[in-house]
């Protein structure tokens, strides 16, 4: 049998009868490809699978994937196999920054940080003054342990999210 | 694998269905393998693509749909089981193997291939493909992210624009 990997070098098996060349095919393929350009149905599938900071930056990068970023925000269309982040606000920080910390991420969500804007509307709480009865965003993130976080004197409220 | 011999493929033998692409390459593959196309599927329900007529994939070089068929020849036997309960862990490893070195390619190839699953409508390969998008993408800055995929490097005004992006959403690593 011949090798299905082989197809650069050798016709594939199944062409019967060809009407072009299938190298040409191949080198026309390596031209005209924008992913700036790619269908927004397609970007949110593939910003689904991203977690928060890899999606944060997809939707910074140009126009187009922010549109994409932000339905995928604004849905939330995020893969539910991601793990949770914990939101918390801390003494050393102003009031309205929240950093978020990612478990299974230890050396990049730690840093992350995000400035609440009260006229934000998915991030519109001031993290000192609600409680920790906090609406959560994604409510499968609630069966995390809140303990760790509440050991921890500098973080004076905490709640779990998902981006 | 499927055999290249064309004709009475009704009786006996696998049904087989041609698949004509958009520079006008035919391929003729099972009717199963061709099945995992949604798009496709329908058209093959009604009898559509057997004998002389091949069904036109206008949108689908033949590069790519030799690609795209690769994938669904691999995959229709598993699909045919309704996702295959009984499968053996040795199906699954040889499958994920497979799918692993399958999206191992060139960009371009990569973005045919996003656009075909697409257009035809292959739930698992679109999965695929846009896992390993997604892979690409993981770990990497604005910057990188835009690098990795060919982005043209940012005009001053795109590169404020970004700044300015990160500073209202107020995203920032410390």
């Amino acid at each position: 049998m011949k090798s299905m990997h082989g197809l650069k070098l050798s016709r594939p098996p199944h062409v019967v009868e060809s009407g072009g060349e299938i190298v040409d095919a191949f080198m026309d393929s390596s031209h005209g490809r924008d992913w700036s350009q790619l269908q927004q149905d397609l970007l949110c599938r593939i910003f689904s699978r991203l977690d928060l900071p890899d999606l944060v930056y997809s939707g910074v990068i140009c126009t187009y994937w922010h549109l994409s970023y932000s339905t995928v925000r604004r849905f939330r269309l995020c893969s539910g196999n991601l793990s949770p982040y914990l939101v918390y606000s801390s003494a050393d920080r102003d009031s309205h920054t929240a950093a978020l910390y990612n478990i299974s991420l230890p050396t990049r969500s730690t840093t992350l940080r995000s400035r609440i804007r009260r006229s934000a509307a998915a991030l519109s709480w001031d993290p000192l003054k609600v409680g920790s009865s906090l609406p959560t965003s994604c409510s499968t993130c609630t069966s995390s342990t809140p303990s760790a976080a509440l050991k921890s004197p500098s973080r004076r409220r905490s709640m779990y999210a998902r981006c | 694998m499927a055999a290249p011999e064309s004709g009475d493929g009704n009786n006996g033998a696998a049904r087989m269905v041609t698949l004509i692409s958009s520079d006008n390459t035919r391929f003729e593959v099972e009717a199963a393998a061709a099945s995992l196309s949604q798009t496709l599927q329908l058209t093959i329900l009604d009898g559509g693509g057997g004998g002389g007529d091949g069904i036109p994939l206008p949108n689908v070089d033949s590069a790519t749909l030799s690609k795209v068929l690769e994938y669904c020849i691999k995959h229709a036997p598993a699909a045919a089981n309704g996702g295959a309960p009984n499968a053996t862990a040795v199906d699954r490893a040889e499958l994920e193997r497979f799918d692993n070195e399958f999206v191992n390619i060139d960009q371009s190839v990569l973005y045919s291939l996003i656009m075909a699953a697409h257009n035809l409508e292959i739930e698992g390969l679109q999965s695929l493909v846009a896992k390993k998008v997604a892979d690409m993408i993981k770990g990497k800055s604005p910057m990188e992210i835009r690098r990795t995929l060919g982005f043209p490097d940012p005009t001053p005004e795109e590169q404020a624009e970004m700044n300015a992006h990160m500073l209202e959403y107020g995203w920032a690593y410390e």
